[in-house]
């Protein structure tokens, strides 16, 4: 019973949290700079190949529930592309600084089963200069201070 | 293999309040995805080779197939739970009903406010058939791959959103009334009465004690707690008792061996039960024994185990060490709960 409770607590709290990204993460069209531009190109090579992977991962939920995060990993100071479904299977101790939402909801009044062209239109739309913020926030962020020698 | 589409069992033109078209996109889109996406997976199930696939990749190919699979069988399941007018239970449906959920409007209640938990999320709200108990169920499941073990699926209503938001938006109260308006209570009948012929799984069965009266945990803890009397004799094997530390709260240790010289203590008037560890064999010879002596004795089905593994309670299991004729051996009282302190 209680665990219950606190499952659907941390479900809610979670979606709330995610859905205040996702938000966020719209705007104008815009093209990641500066320290997160590098950010991105350290860790995924590329910017487009960090799109890529990010898109097709939205693209592979269609027909379910479940988010793409783009999320700051203070263990391993970099940024990683996470799948989380149940608005509550997130990274252990990362920061999400982006987010997709799969959830048909989220598309199926525009787009209706099209979901590959709501992740485009997505894509199209994230607003860097915001996420540039956010990730600015939590970069500084250490590890659990558990690494050995730390 | 490969799976082959079924064609839609509902006709999308017949329904109310639940347009073609967001039928023709549910079954285009999702239903036929995961026709594909199911072939798509089994062809590379059957393509690899278990000595050199990484164990990780194997185990999210047979995740990928029975989600899937599952996906394919409930969509199949919900286009055949739509067409009729939702009101009209055949009789036995109802029946049914009644029997397992109180009357068919308590079901109706439940299996609404189930839906709404599923709103702005996904999972199915399944009626399904649970061989085992005999009985019908309602219950949830947050993705295609959870199922109750064994149980059949009779009727499917999809809370995944593409299933209403093309129409419904994110108004899934909307939906589900349209849905209750929609379902096809004959052929979920008929599903219903396929399902009752499946057999739960087998329960142990003694052929050489077919005949031997039996009595569940349940029953004793009904008798004890009834306050109707009742001689327990717990007849697990004297080498067990020497590192047992615990024992049936109202029962009493005899050795199984030794029934000569303790069946003078039992009282014809009242019934008797005996038991061992699991439930297997000396506790039913010992209910044999005492049947031939003329006792009211049936054994404890499951034994011990049963009765903790069902939290029934238990008291420290002392003096096995000197049981005996004579001074020792007390006459065995039957157990009236309200009138024993132990036990209160």
């Amino acid at each position: 019973m209680i665990n219950g409770l606190k499952r659907e607590e941390l479900i809610a709290m979670n979606s709330m949290i995610l859905h205040v990204i996702f938000f966020a993460s719209l705007g104008e069209r815009s093209e990641p700079e500066g320290a997160l531009r590098d950010a991105l190109i350290r860790d995924f090579g590329s910017v487009s190949a960090w799109a890529a992977e990010f898109s097709a991962m939205g693209k592979a939920q269609r027909g379910g529930s479940g988010w793409v995060l783009l999320t700051w990993s203070p263990r391993d100071h970099r940024l990683v592309n996470q799948w989380a479904m149940d608005h509550s299977t997130t990274l252990a101790g990362g920061q999400p600084i982006l987010a997709l939402d799969m959830y048909e909801h989220s598309y199926h009044i525009d787009y209706g089963a099209q979901a590959a062209a709501y992740v485009d239109a997505f894509m199209a739309a994230i607003n860097w200069p915001s996420v540039a913020r956010a990730y600015a926030g939590v970069a500084r962020s250490r590890d659990f201070g558990l690494t050995l020698g730390h | 293999m490969r799976y082959k589409i079924a064609p839609l069992f509902c006709r999308p033109w017949t329904l109310n309040g639940i347009s073609a078209r967001l039928i023709e996109s549910h079954y285009e889109n999702d239903y036929g995805n995961a026709i594909s996406s199911l072939n798509a997976t089994t062809a590379e199930l059957e393509a690899f080779d278990p000595a050199t696939t990484p164990a990780a990749v194997i185990y999210r190919l047979k995740r990928d197939e029975a989600a899937l699979l599952n996906s394919t069988l409930l969509h199949e399941l919900y286009f055949a739970s739509l067409g009729g007018d939702g009101r009209t239970l055949p009789e036995p449906m109802a029946q049914a009903i009644a029997r397992d959920f109180g009357s068919v409007k308590r079901w109706r209640d439940e299996f609404i406010a189930l839906a709404y938990g599923l709103a702005g999320s996904s999972g199915w709200i399944l009626l399904t058939y649970v061989p085992r108990d005999a009985r019908l169920i309602i219950h949830a499941t947050a993705g295609h791959e959870q199922s109750v073990a064994g149980g059949i699926p009779i009727l499917a209503l999809d809370m995944y959103e593409h299933a209403y938001h093309l129409e419904f938006g994110a108004n899934p109260a909307a939906y589900v009334a349209a849905f209750m308006r929609n379902i096809e209570w004959d052929t979920a009948l008929e599903r219903y009465q396929n399902a009752v012929n499946v057999e739960p799984p087998p329960r142990l069965k003694q052929k050489q004690f077919a005949d031997l009266p039996s009595i569940t945990v349940e029953e004793v803890k009904g008798m004890l707690d009834s306050g109707k009397p009742v001689q327990i004799i717990d007849t697990r094997p004297r080498h067990y008792t020497t590192r047992a530390h615990e024992i049936v709260q109202g029962a009493v240790w005899r050795d199984p061996e030794r029934v000569d010289e303790w069946i003078g203590e039992l009282s014809k008037a009242e019934p008797v039960v005996t038991f061992c560890v699991y439930g297997f064999h000396i506790g039913c010879e010992t209910a044999v024994t005492l049947r031939k002596a003329g006792f009211d004795a049936r054994y404890m089905v499951g034994g011990h185990y049963a009765w903790k593994a069902t939290k029934g309670p238990l008291t420290l299991l002392k003096d096995t060490s000197s049981p005996g004729p004579g001074p020792v051996m007390q006459r065995i009282q039957p157990v009236e709960l309200s009138a024993d302190p132990q036990l209160e």
